[in-house]
């Protein structure tokens, strides 16, 4: 019997295209002997991407006092990792552009929700033990990848979903009921699918796991988790002192946190969020 | 760039250019008994980039230079550059012999040189201070040989020192009779424009 | 012959496995190069004064030595902590006008300096063809580590540097 998981993956094989770029930066993270020309030929592959990397590059956040016309400028100024994770970030987000003004203004949400939940992610791995942060900040970004292609793919609006959730329903529930399938199960078939490294297909299949399972990076997943968790409540108006109390045990035992800590980790994304020129992407 | 370049003191930039170097290249013409002209002089915001396009010289190609720290109401640094053939055009003239290389360059060569610098630049300021009444001192010039871009990098460098920008005027000059050109540079440092403009009154 | 990178002044270029790095009429500026032998990777900074004044350096930060080291970590993804298996390559930092009454000697002070930082980030100097009275130009070939080095009236330097950068050389 084909389940619905499969046929909308099916689906999502046969018609979402991994834009090329993402594939290789991916790849680029997970390679310790990567190098700075790989990630110049990677973008010099596709000359819009440049562009846009460079116009993120030149807005006001970084506040260079002269315009950078390089890619190589940019390398010089920011780094390699930082190009490298606008590169990737810039290339996701046309996986979540939609069509109709409607889906656009959801999307955008999603997006919005991503790029906090990738900051916060390589905000918490930097100060955790044994977490690469570009692991987490690529994972972070990816999470949600299920949402946009079950609103594409999933062959029912998604606005079904979220009439469910307005009566109260739990969103993973809420998919299910409409789709026969979650995000996270199609964020992982997906991601499986496209050759993901493997740290990177649990991360985006297991960031709602209430337990823990037999997971090659359990870090990994609870800083995503962890991620998540801190960007939703960030965007909430107003954030209970309580706020991790509803964190699973496992994770808070595995990055060793404490309420101190955890309240240190969220005034710090917070910060992070409001600086970083990251957040102002596609907006 | 602390004092703001309109088109009006760029003018006067150039002006200043050629009234100053008219009294040096004249100097010249009465040192040697050969008629020098200058080409139009050229004012420009150096920033690193725009360097290999001062004194139209191949980088690498031999170059003899002075520089001369010039100190007060418009302080800067005044240097001159000479391609080698046009050096060796000075030497032949004004002592009747060449070196055939850099192995033969000895005080002697240089002295001409720096003399050369000495006369025009001292020149050069005092036109500039007939104009303006400033008083402006020069210190008796160094001297180098060697390959065009570590020559002039040297010179600039040095002038950038404890600035955000660097402006140079340069004029260009040359002579009928002679294979020959030679380029004079001022440094101005940019702090100190605001009290040039002031007494042109513009 | 590879294509070869030029640093200008102030100016970062690099190379990864092939290609020619190198610095044209080098006076008081420090050519600066740093070597990975792990990824064969190679970048360098033509620094022009050893310290930055302002905030110039946010641009271009290759134009001081304070500013480049950095830069040059940054472009080749190490933290200072990992840093110390780079090797450095020093050319330059000649005083050609020697007869100045009053000298600010910036290419001794740009060597000093680029020596200094390459001791706190714990990095050999592998080779160096720095100070004097006269200019440098010189080519660096990634693939191959020889260095060439020409100054006017001097004979030309060569060396052969992938002993010491940890080179392997493929069988041609």
């Amino acid at each position: 019997m084909v389940t619905q998981t499969q046929s909308i993956v099916q689906k999502v094989k046969e018609l979402a295209v991994l834009p090329q770029v993402v594939h290789q930066i991916i790849h680029l993270t997970s390679n310790p002997n990567a190098n700075v020309r790989d990630l110049e030929r990677l973008i010099s592959i596709d000359q819009g991407m440049s562009t846009r990397v460079l116009n993120t590059v030149n807005s006001a956040y970084y506040g260079f006092s002269r315009k950078i016309a390089s890619v190589k400028d940019a390398v010089v100024l920011l780094g390699f990792k930082a190009v490298r994770n606008l590169a990737m970030t810039v290339s996701v987000f046309d996986m979540f552009v939609g069509k109709t003004d409607r889906q656009n203004l959801r999307r955008g949400k999603w997006w919005r929700h991503s790029i906090d939940t990738a900051l916060c992610a390589r905000l918490i791995a930097s100060q955790v033990d044994g977490v690469s942060a570009d692991e987490a900040y690529t994972a972070g970004l990816l999470h949600d990848i299920g949402k946009p292609l079950l609103d594409r793919y999933g062959g029912t609006p998604y606005e079904q979903v979220e009439e469910w959730m307005q009566q109260g329903m739990p969103e993973l529930e809420a998919e299910r009921r409409v789709f026969g399938c979650d995000h996270t199960e199609v964020g992982r078939a997906v991601s499986l699918h496209w050759g993901f490294p493997e740290k990177l297909v649990e991360a985006i299949g297991e960031h709602h796991a209430d337990s823990p399972g037999a997971w090659n990076d359990t870090g990994l997943i609870g800083v995503v988790i962890l991620a998540n968790h801190i960007a939703h409540i960030l965007r909430q108006p107003d954030t209970p002192d309580d706020w991790w109390f509803y964190l699973p045990n496992w994770l808070t035992e595995t990055l060793h946190l404490n309420p101190q800590r955890l309240q240190s980790l969220y005034l710090g994304c917070e910060a992070e969020i409001q600086s970083s020129p990251m957040a102002a992407l596609g907006r | 760039m602390t004092t703001t370049l309109n088109d009006l003191r760029t003018d006067a930039l150039r002006e200043i250019g050629n009234i100053g170097l008219g009294g040096a290249v004249t100097a010249l013409s009465d040192l040697t008994g050969v008629l020098f002209t200058l080409e139009a002089p050229q004012v420009m915001q150096i920033d690193t980039s725009t360097l290999p396009q001062l004194c139209c010289v191949s980088p690498e190609s031999l170059v003899v230079g002075t520089v001369s720290r010039v100190n007060g109401d418009w302080p800067g640094e005044g240097a001159f550059l000479f391609p080698w053939q046009s050096a060796c055009v000075l030497w032949q003239i004004l002592v009747q012999m060449q070196p055939s290389g850099l192995e033969e360059l000895n005080e002697l060569y240089q002295s001409v040189i720096n003399e050369v610098s000495n006369i025009m630049l001292g020149n050069y300021l005092q036109a500039i201070s007939q104009m303006t009444g400033f008083t402006l001192h020069m210190e008796p010039p160094a001297f180098a040989a060697d390959m065009a871009m570590a020559v002039l990098s040297s010179i600039l460098v040095e002038a950038l020192y404890g600035q955000r920008e660097l402006l140079a005027i340069e004029t260009a000059f040359k002579t009928p009779e002679h294979e020959f050109k030679g380029y004079f540079l001022y440094l101005p440092e940019t702090g100190n424009l605001e009290k040039l403009f002031g007494v042109l009154g513009i | 012959m590879a294509t070869v990178k030029l640093a200008g002044m102030g100016e970062i270029v690099w190379a990864c496995g092939a290609g020619v790095l190198g610095c044209i009429g080098l006076g008081s500026c420090v050519g600066t190069l740093l070597f990975d032998p792990r990824t064969q990777m190679a970048a360098l900074a033509h620094v022009m004064l050893p310290e930055a004044h302002d905030q110039d350096a946010l641009t271009t930060p290759g134009k001081y030595a304070t500013t480049a080291l950095p830069a040059l970590l940054r472009v080749m993804d190490l933290s200072p902590a990992l840093a110390s298996r780079l090797k450095a390559i020093l050319i330059g930092g000649g005083e050609l006008f020697q007869n100045r009454s009053q000298t600010l000697r910036i290419g001794e002070r740009n060597v000093e300096k680029v020596h200094q930082l390459l001791r706190e980030l714990r990095i050999d100097v592998v080779f160096e063809h720095t100070r004097g009275s006269f200019g440098r130009s010189f080519e660096f070939d990634v693939a191959t580590g020889f260095i060439k080095v020409r100054a006017v009236g001097a004979s030309t330097v060569e060396k052969d540097l992938a002993a010491v950068l940890g080179i392997q050389r493929r069988a041609a």
